[in-house]
């Protein structure tokens, strides 16, 4: 296999690591909604809460974003 | 069944094509269709701006309080945004609202040419915004235009982490700017698009094939009335935000 | 009954928090508080606020948009001084950190947790932000 064949492939795979931080921000989202539809007064001071769980999240799959990114320009 | 005759093809009505081909160097600067809708969206705004306020009625007439009601619009959004100080960026701002408003609703009449679903239109668009931004905070503030990046309150170790976050959330405005726009417009056209091609490919299938295509027409109708919504909400949120940007350069540091 | 006026007022209805006759004082106050909650929260959110009435479409676009938009301009920023300067992995490494930062904090501003430019990064406790914060120079003129 070519190395430049190999290096797309291997982009393509660190991007599943994105799916993963994808389920979780549906689990956070979704349960913040839940949450916050059945007590919707507190939803509001949890958003801040909800913002970090997010940022957290997504900096995980920022990671695989950021493999992928090297594997296809570093 | 017809595939290749029925089927549309969503993406064709973005191709730019040359009208008067012109060629200077190496340099492709033909009159393309997207010039033409560009040129025609404004003289479609001067003409309408200049017929309807050119009796300069004291009571209104019906079409002059279109015109009133659109300053007032956009002069209250700027108002509220930038302060009285931000009058001046007046003209500026209600030409970009006059013309994506009408560029974008122009698109919506079949068989014409959306010039906001150009990336390259949008992005030339806000990149005006953030210069005039820079430009005017500079000029106004010197370097004190630099503190817009700089926080209060922020222990002095963290100041190089910070300003960095800040330049590049400053830097991504004329993007997430420019695409949102763009978006809204290139999706909402495909949509409307693949819809109207269910219709065609449904009504090639006989009698209950014409019957099911009801329901495709129905959702075209129903689209084309959110269309004409997000034209208007895109235009408006385009010129809001450009307000805000330039309350920045009018007030740097908060 | 307190709550159903509080909540009204809250939910961007600017007129409708006329001071009644009696407990002028108490009512004054309240006003200017509605006001200036209304002042600060039309300069955070103001496409947010009339956005989210229309379609929550909108918004998410919105949102998500600023987010993948400063992420994007971190990355580039960090090829470009990669290529630059010849620091391979690193400045990618870094600016796409940073650009995820700042796209969180973009998200932020969109939804009117900070409220601009020039202000400490603190969530939380939103309202006593709005009524305590520095006020607006010529907005409350």
């Amino acid at each position: 296999m070519e190395a430049e064949a190999a290096r797309y492939i291997g982009a393509g795979i660190a991007c599943l690591g994105m799916g993963g931080a994808g389920i979780g921000l549906g689990t956070i989202f979704g349960q913040y909604l839940s949450g916050a539809l059945r007590n919707p007064s507190a939803a509001d001071g949890q958003f801040g809460r909800l913002i970090f769980g997010f940022a957290v999240t997504e900096a995980l799959g920022i990671f695989s974003l950021l493999i992928a990114l090297l594997a296809l320009f570093g | 069944m017809a595939t290749d005759s029925t089927t549309v093809d969503p993406i064709h009505q973005f191709a730019i094509q040359p009208i008067i081909p012109i060629r200077v160097g190496d340099y492709d600067l033909s009159f393309t269709n997207a010039s033409l809708f560009m040129l025609a969206t404004v003289v479609v705004a001067s003409l309408f701006l200049y017929l309807t306020t050119a009796s300069r009625g004291l009571l209104p007439s019906r079409m002059q309080s279109v015109t009133e009601m659109a300053y007032e619009f956009v002069a209250s959004m700027l108002r509220d945004a930038a302060g009285t100080g931000g009058m001046r960026f007046f003209p500026f701002v209600f030409a970009l609202f006059v013309f994506v408003l009408v560029a974008n609703l122009l698109g919506m009449i079949p068989f014409f040419f959306t010039v906001t679903a150009q990336i390259i239109v949008t992005f030339a668009l806000s990149m005006m915004v953030i210069l005039t931004v820079v430009v005017y905070g500079f000029m106004k503030h010197g370097f004190g235009f630099l503190k817009l990046f700089v926080p209060e309150g922020v222990p002095m170790i963290l100041v190089p982490l910070v300003v960095a976050i800040e330049i590049i959330s400053f830097l991504s405005r004329p993007v997430s700017l420019s695409v949102r726009l763009f978006a809204n417009m290139l999706a909402g056209h495909i949509t409307l698009k693949v819809f109207a091609g269910f219709i065609i490919s449904l009504g090639s299938l006989g009698a209950i094939g014409i019957a099911s295509a009801i329901l495709p027409l129905v959702m075209v109708v129903a689209l084309t009335g959110l269309e004409f919504l997000v034209a208007f909400l895109q235009a408006y949120v385009f010129a809001v935000l450009t307000c805000m940007y330039l309350n920045d350069a009018l007030h740097p540091s908060h | 009954m307190s709550d159903p006026q509080e909540t009204a007022g809250k939910a961007a209805s600017p007129d409708r928090h006329t001071p009644k006759t009696g407990e002028g004082a108490l009512d004054d106050r309240l006003a200017r508080l509605n006001e200036k909650l209304d002042a600060k929260t039309v300069h955070g959110t103001v496409d947010g606020d009339n956005i989210r009435g229309k379609s929550g479409m909108g918004e998410a676009l919105r949102l998500s948009s600023e987010f993948v938009a400063a992420i994007l301009v971190g990355a580039g920023l960090g090829w470009a001084l990669d290529y630059a300067f010849g620091t391979s992995p690193f400045g990618m490494i870094g600016f796409l950190m940073l650009g995820f930062a700042a796209g969180i904090l973009n998200i932020m501003r969109a939804t009117g947790r900070v409220s601009d430019f020039g202000e400490p990064v603190q969530g939380e406790h939103l309202k006593s932000d709005f009524t305590i914060g520095s006020d607006d120079e010529d907005k409350s003129a």
